[in-house]
């Protein structure tokens, strides 16, 4: 069977070079598709709030145990991540009862520290009705 | 073949770009604000042209509100009033805070020994909720119980000042403070012409006039035996405030047992009885707020009597999943949950009795 012109060279790619070059793009891209991580429907995320502003957002479904997060400011905040879950740490403010709320992670769960200006709210994709009562 | 290549090529390309953009949010036509406010969260979804100067404007109001009826600040109003009971008037320079402080002494006189605003030496005794909380001694209730004194509360209306005749008697709006809030941020929205939203403030919601469809807010309530994101019915409608209690919202515990922060005034302790959660969905936000701390107190029988008053809709569970809704909202009302059964009250039940005690 004759070899397509294009990997002979006689027409097409003019080097076997260009031909392995654009081997490499498809393969880039065809890796950003599968492994760049991307969220799911159903991923549970933290949203930090700091002085009322969105700070970060923290994928509590893909991110790993002991991530900290430090947010800067008059009264530096640590947030750890657990088991899917989020807290605040070594909480310098006061009173510590951003401490006392614990691990949360299920949609709709809160957590406050208002002297350092920082919450935390879990969301999730999935909801039916626009807003509940709690 | 090269171009045939390249076209494949800028083909992919394109298919990524598509793959790792997010698809348009059909929801985009409403801001959505979240902030931290009066120790709790505000969330605001509005609709309008002045959506977004509503949502500021509505947020700062909330921040100086906090500010004037603040437990924790011995410089708001509050902190004033409580540091000079037993000493010497306060002034309120605030009209709004001083309309609040006359609301709340109204809604007391109504049933003082199960909702009242001094009952503050009571709820600072128990701390339930924060760092503090121990289960006190029964001499300790005493004492804090006989502190507690609608008609102590003195209100000047000419002078504009608030006196709390005996020292070591303290007020703490907790119970009414996020309804009032409610009734101030619908006025906001108003004013910068903002008719179509829905907003969350410390568990109560605010539904206006509907979505600018035409359709009405599905509000999720909260099952009282689940997590925070999960709901046992759903309420459709506009136009009203959603407000909520149950010892699920805030507790602490010692030695296997859970302290609801709902207090009954009554015994000194928190409140025991058949009701898990009482809903009360009213146009009145300070009402709403005062009918389920009331109700919650008072228990099963007494939230069945109100079930027919058609000034508010109530939507109760008790401890046994059983749900009760008043008859004039139940087209409004789906239970979704089926481990919750919607109960039928007895004419009987709802037989309005004399001496009522709701505004």
């Amino acid at each position: 069977m004759k070899k397509a012109d294009c990997f002979t060279g006689k027409r097409g790619f003019t080097s076997r070079k260009e031909l392995f070059l654009f081997g490499l793009v498809i393969l880039a891209l065809l890796a950003i598709i599968f492994f760049f991580p991307r969220e799911k429907t159903g991923d549970i995320i933290a949203t930090v709030y700091y002085r009322s502003e969105e700070y970060t957002k923290i994928n509590l479904s893909q991110a790993k145990d002991g991530t900290i997060l430090k947010i800067p400011g008059d009264l530096p905040v640590k947030l750890k991540v657990k088991n899917h879950h989020i807290r605040f740490v070594d909480a310098q403010c006061p009173d510590k009862i951003c401490e006392q709320y614990g691990y949360i992670g299920s949609p709709g769960e809160q957590a406050v520290c208002l002297p350092a200006k920082v919450g935390i709210i879990i969301g999730s994709d999935a909801s039916d009705v626009d807003m509940m009562a709690k | 073949m090269v171009k045939r290549f390249y076209s494949i090529f800028f083909v992919l390309l394109i298919v990524v770009c598509f793959v790792g953009c997010e698809s348009p949010d059909p929801k985009e036509d409403y801001y959505e604000s979240t902030g931290f406010v009066m120790d709790t969260v505000l969330i605001q979804r509005l609709y309008g042209e002045q959506r977004v100067q509503a949502s500021l404007a509505a947020e700062t109001y909330l921040h100086q509100l906090d500010q004037g009826l603040s437990l924790y600040l011995a410089d708001s109003f509050v902190g004033r009033i409580n540091g000079q009971a037993g000493v010497s008037p306060v002034v309120i320079e605030d009209t709004d805070i001083f309309a609040m402080l006359l609301e709340g002494k109204v809604y007391s006189a109504y049933a003082p020994e199960v909702f009242n605003i001094t009952a503050g030496p009571l709820i600072s005794l128990w701390q339930i909720g924060k760092e503090g909380f121990r289960v006190p001694e029964a001499t300790e209730i005493t004492t804090a119980e006989s502190l507690i004194g609608i008609d102590d509360f003195v209100l000047d209306e000419t002078a504009k000042t608030a006196y709390l005749q005996r020292p070591g008697q303290s007020i703490d709006l907790g119970g009414i403070a996020k309804g009032m809030a409610c009734e101030a941020l619908k006025k906001i929205y108003a004013e910068h012409g903002v008719t179509h939203g829905i907003v969350f403030l410390g568990g109560n919601l605010i539904l206006l006039d509907g979505k600018p469809d035409g359709s009405d807010f599905d509000a999720g309530i909260r099952n009282p035996f689940g997590s925070a994101s999960q709901y046992f019915a759903v309420y459709s409608g506009r136009n009203v405030v959603i407000s909520t209690s149950g010892g699920y919202e805030r507790y602490s515990t010692q030695e296997g047992l859970d302290y609801s922060h709902v207090l009954d005034l009554r015994t000194g302790y928190p409140v025991e009885n058949e009701l898990a959660g009482v809903t009360v969905i009213c146009t009145d936000g300070a009402m709403g707020d005062y009918l389920s701390t009331y109700i919650y107190i008072q228990g099963l029988a007494e939230g069945k009597r109100l079930l027919s008053d058609d000034r508010f809709g109530l939507i109760l569970v008790d401890k046994e999943n059983q749900v009760y809704v008043s008859p004039h909202i139940q087209d409004q009302v789906q239970i979704t949950d089926k481990g919750f059964s919607l109960q039928v009250a007895a004419t009987s039940d709802t037989a309005v009795k004399d001496g009522a005690v709701v505004p």
